[in-house]
């Protein structure tokens, strides 16, 4: 919640999370060198080292990943979505260290400038010698991107759209990530055990979010009618009291919510703040509460409650023989509109 | 997409306390990812293959006393064994090779120099500090044998001998392509890694048909698997490859 951009605060759950991250962090990377040296007495510790932050980057990557696609099929999930950022920076600057670690080492020390370098040296005329530090490097600037626009300050001034839109570049990144392990380390390191870790984890991400993206584009489907001014989007009997519905209205994304025993209310499926899916949160607190960051709506106005400035467009609504109808044509965001009633209990 | 309740316990991160059963939830679910990431740690840093015995000494600057020769590439033949070895091939700091002005000055002197060991189970080599090289008595006969050993083809990797003996390691392969090419501009000498019937590695030092040193002929050809046909002879106890490098052949 908001009343400038300084939005979510700190609290012990944070607190906890991050503390749980940066153990996690560090013990991977001790387990990787303690381990890497007991068995390669010989080995070089830069490059052990790079190659720790490198896979502890690659796997918290996935982690990030997953965690969205989870969070929709079970709202357990939905906390670790929550400080989501803080996974992403960290992610950063493990990765980061890596490619520094990368370039003082393969690229510093000879007559060609250590960045040209990495794209010069590294690119061959033929396949065994396909270039892969190049990839690094462009998922290295869109995940810095990334990282410098985290604040909500940035989802503020770019707007959420805008900021998404930004952000969807991860996915970008984690194919460019896929083509630098594999035409790199994955050439070099022949065990099968890495490359069936590295297609397990492609499998997992890509296989996830086309699952979710299945399921949204056939509830999406099965809403759309262009036919008259108000659609039915369900039926008063489908509406569990606190617990707001999803459907698509026109091009919108809409949640219906039930409350207060005996109202509903339809406003914009999307929040304010990042885009989360209002029609994933709940009725508390008087407000429609959005499962990723708990920015609340008021049902009848789509306003946040005082001090708070956000507000979301809201649809005009009534019911005709236990179905709900929705006028396909949104209000301005924060304009009051009746609740329909029902006698649902 | 979510089937919730009316019950569903409901997480709003702005709020002090965690619903009971999200919390429980999540201890599980990060402990889980924790102990997986970790176990992955494991399981990548054990399996790696290419780690050689390849060791370098990086901060133990030592003094050297022997007899310098510049060709086909700088060596020094030590006074006595250091580390188990007499012959070293010299390079200079960084990604750059032994310079050729300070190796034609010495050739066949008696000589001090200071520099730092990097040596695997059969080469050795010293990494000189620039400048440290002296005279130490009158030019000399050439102290190695050379003996010629035929024709041979032989399949293998080419790499810069400076990081492959232990400098980076390890220090072969696609992911250290762009070093050794590096590396070999700077003068470095390029050797082939082989490995021979019994399955042993085995170094050849790469030089031209003529004796005379390589770098930029074979730095399309590094890391990957290539078959070079030429006259192996054996310097001392080093062998050695002369050969044409335009005849060099991808596998
Ligand atoms: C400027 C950017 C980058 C450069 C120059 C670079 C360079 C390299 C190099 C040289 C290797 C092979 C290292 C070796 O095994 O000896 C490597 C491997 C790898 N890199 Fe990068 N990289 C960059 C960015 C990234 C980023 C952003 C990630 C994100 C996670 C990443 C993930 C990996 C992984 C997982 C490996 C395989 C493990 C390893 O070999 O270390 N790299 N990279």
């Amino acid at each position: 919640m908001s009343v400038s951009y300084k939005s979510v605060g700190w609290n012990g759950f944070k607190k906890r999370y991050d503390l749980i991250l940066v153990i996690g962090v560090v013990l991977f990377l001790a387990i990787f060198m303690a381990v890497g040296i007991a068995i390669y007495p010989t080995v070089t510790a830069e490059i052990l080292l790079m190659r720790a932050t490198a896979i502890a980057a690659i796997t918290l990557l996935h982690i990030i990943l997953l965690i969205g696609p989870m969070a929709r099929l079970n709202p357990m999930w939905l906390p670790l979505l929550y400080n989501r950022r803080h996974l992403g920076v960290t992610m950063f600057l493990t990765a980061f260290l890596h490619a520094v670690l990368a370039i003082l080492t393969y690229h510093l020390g000879g007559s060609v400038n250590p960045i040209v370098s990495i794209f010069i040296t590294d690119a061959g005329a033929n396949m065994s010698a396909f270039p892969f530090q190049a990839f690094g490097f462009g998922a290295l600037m869109i995940l810095f991107v990334m990282a410098a626009t985290s604040h909500d300050f940035w989802l503020v001034n770019l707007t959420a759209p805008v900021w998404k839109t930004l952000h969807m570049g991860v996915y970008f990144a984690y194919v460019m990530l896929v083509a630098h392990v594999s035409f790199g380390f994955l050439q070099a390191e022949t065990s099968p055990v890495y490359a069936a870790l590295m297609g397990l984890g492609a499998l997992t991400i890509g296989g996830l979010h086309l699952r979710v993206g299945w399921g949204q584009k056939s509830l999406d489907e099965e809403l759309q009618d262009n036919s008259d001014e108000f659609v039915e989007v369900c039926k008063v009997s489908d509406l569990t009291e606190n617990i707001p519905l999803g459907a698509t209205v026109g091009e919108d994304r809409v949640a219906v919510i039930l409350y207060e025993g005996d109202k509903i209310s339809c406003v914009s499926g999307v929040c304010q703040h990042q885009n989360g899916p209002l029609a994933e949160g709940q009725f508390k607190y008087g407000c429609l509460t959005c499962p990723w960051h708990g920015y609340q709506y008021r049902p009848n106005d789509g306003a946040s409650p005082d001090p708070f400035t956000e507000k979301i467009p809201t649809f005009d609504i009534k019911i005709a023989d236990g179905r709900v109808l929705v006028k396909r044509k949104p209000n301005p965001a924060g304009t009051p509109v009746e609740p329909a009633t029902c006698n649902h209990r | 997409m979510s089937d919730q309740k009316n019950d569903s316990p409901f997480f709003i991160g702005w709020e002090a306390k965690t619903p009971k059963p999200i919390g429980a939830f999540l201890k599980k679910t990060a402990l889980l990812l924790l102990v997986s990431s970790l176990v992955v740690a494991g399981i990548v840093t054990v399996l790696q293959s290419t780690v050689s015995t390849g060791r370098f000494d990086f901060g133990n600057v030592q003094e050297f006393t022997g007899v310098l020769i510049k060709s086909p590439v700088p060596m020094l033949v030590a006074d006595k064994e250091v580390e188990g070895e007499k012959i070293f091939y010299l390079v200079g700091p960084m990604k750059y090779g032994f310079p050729t002005d300070v190796a034609e000055k010495h050739h066949l002197q008696q000589v001090t120099l200071k520099g730092t060991f990097i040596g695997d189970a059969q080469e050795a080599m010293i990494e000189v500090v620039d400048g440290s090289v002296a005279s130490a008595g009158q030019a000399g006969a050439n102290p190695l044998q050379v003996s010629d050993l035929g024709e041979v083809t032989l399949a293998g990797e080419i790499v810069d001998s400076k990081c492959h003996l232990g400098v980076m390691n390890p220090g072969r392969l696609k992911p250290h392509r762009a070093c050794a090419i590096n590396c070999l501009s700077g003068g470095i000498p390029p050797i082939l890694v082989a490995q021979t019937a019994d399955g042993q590695i085995a170094h050849y030092l790469l030089v031209g048909k003529d004796g005379s040193a390589i770098h930029d002929d074979v730095l399309e050809y590094v890391a990957e698997p290539v078959e070079l046909t030429g006259a192996l002879k054996v310097i001392g106890n080093r062998k050695a490859l002369y050969f044409d490098p335009s005849t060099i052949k991808r596998l």
